[in-house]
């Protein structure tokens, strides 16, 4: 039966890999925005198995108590699902693309800070549910980013080095230019007194040269 | 043999200091307080607290010493690694300078930053606390790669 089958794929494909029903808020779950803006909080959800009527929602957390925000029951993997949104300025944009289910919230408000919480629960895998929370911080002004000290620092080292490189390369085609004057004057001076290290010298003017003794 | 040894032992030692000088934060010490050049230790309850940098700090001159002292890191880490490969590459009886070169750039910068420390920070605080280790080490650093610097400019390759 189908419902057999599903047990033994979950067991082997789920049991190795990951723990079913997985809910992320992406790698960074918190979001410090401007009074007014408007922002996005991500989740998407994963399952090794596929999912069949997955139900999730948003929950905020109000000092402890949690105020649902909105929920859904999503048959596949590849519809929109029909979403019912039960807090003001709140749009789904998740459209299901992709597993994505975040939610916008349009002109925060102080009050719009604090926990939400992502839940979701699969009935494919026994209802296996998880949930992942995200921590929306509502801020006056945004700090301005100052970087002045990594500028420094990179600016100190690559100066450094690139200047030891041009004071090699420098030095290096310096020697080597004198060395290349050096040999042009030494020809000049060869060729002037007819003496070079050819038979072609002053007849005379070699000492007598030895039998090279052979190695046997 | 030995004399490289010794070296190498200098040089690291100097290396751990200036890290230990720059990471830890206790320039300034007092016996509620340890502070700079990242940020400032608080003892409130019994409990030590890590708080922002008073803003009356200077911010030029904080930022100064702040990047000095990571310089004089990284360039003494530098100097470490083209000492080793110098050790290979550079034919007999010739100098270790490039070493040399990176190695008096490091003392330059932590000298740098420990003078432009003791002349701006707590000129007028001093009944309120003391110098710390961090401010100590960054001094004995600075003696420290100065001698090694010395050495890799007069020693020669066997």
């Amino acid at each position: 039966s189908v419902a057999a089958e599903d047990q033994t794929s979950y067991m082997f494909r789920c049991v190795w890999s990951a723990q079913g029903l997985e809910m992320s808020v992406g790698k960074v779950p918190f979001l410090e925005a401007v009074n007014g803006s408007t922002v996005m909080l991500p989740c998407t959800y994963a399952s090794c198995i596929g999912i069949k009527d997955l139900y999730f929602n948003w929950q905020y957390n109000d000092n402890g108590t949690m105020q649902k925000v909105c929920d859904a029951v999503i048959p596949t993997e590849d519809v929109v699902p029909d979403v019912k949104v039960f807090r003001e300025r709140v749009e789904f944009i998740g459209k299901n693309h992709k597993n994505n289910i975040s939610i916008l919230i349009w002109n925060i408000t102080f009050e719009d800070g604090g926990l939400y919480t992502c839940f979701g629960r699969n009935p494919k895998e026994k209802n296996k549910n998880h949930s992942a929370v995200f921590h929306l911080i509502v801020v006056d002004e945004l700090r301005v980013v100052d970087n002045t000290l990594t500028i420094i620092i990179a600016s100190a080292v690559g100066g450094a080095i690139a200047f030891l490189m041009a004071f090699m390369l420098l030095k290096n085609f310096t020697l080597f230019v004198l060395a290349k004057l050096e040999e042009k004057n030494k020809e000049c001076l060869v060729s002037s007194s007819g003496i070079d290290n050819t038979e072609n010298g002053l007849s005379g003017s070699k000492a007598d040269s030895k039998p090279t003794p052979k190695k046997k | 043999m030995l004399v490289l040894i010794a070296l190498s032992i200098l040089h690291i030692a100097a290396i751990i200091l200036l890290l230990v000088a720059t990471i830890d934060n206790a320039w300034w010490v007092s016996p509620t307080m340890s502070t700079d050049v990242w940020g400032r230790w608080v003892l409130t309850n019994n409990k030590w607290n890590l708080t922002d940098l008073p803003s009356n700090y200077e911010t030029d001159y904080l930022q100064a010493v702040q990047a000095t002292s990571v310089l004089a890191c990284i360039f003494s880490i530098i100097a470490l690694f083209v000492f080793i490969a110098e050790l290979f590459t550079l034919p007999k009886g010739r100098r270790f300078t490039i070493s040399g070169v990176f190695q008096v750039l490091a003392c330059l910068f932590i000298m740098i930053a420990a003078s432009i420390y003791t002349d701006r920070f707590h000129v007028n605080e001093k009944s309120l606390g003391n110098y710390g280790h961090s401010f100590i080490l960054a001094w004995i650093a600075f003696g420290l790669t100065f001698i090694s610097s010395i050495v890799y400019f007069v020693l020669r390759k066997k």
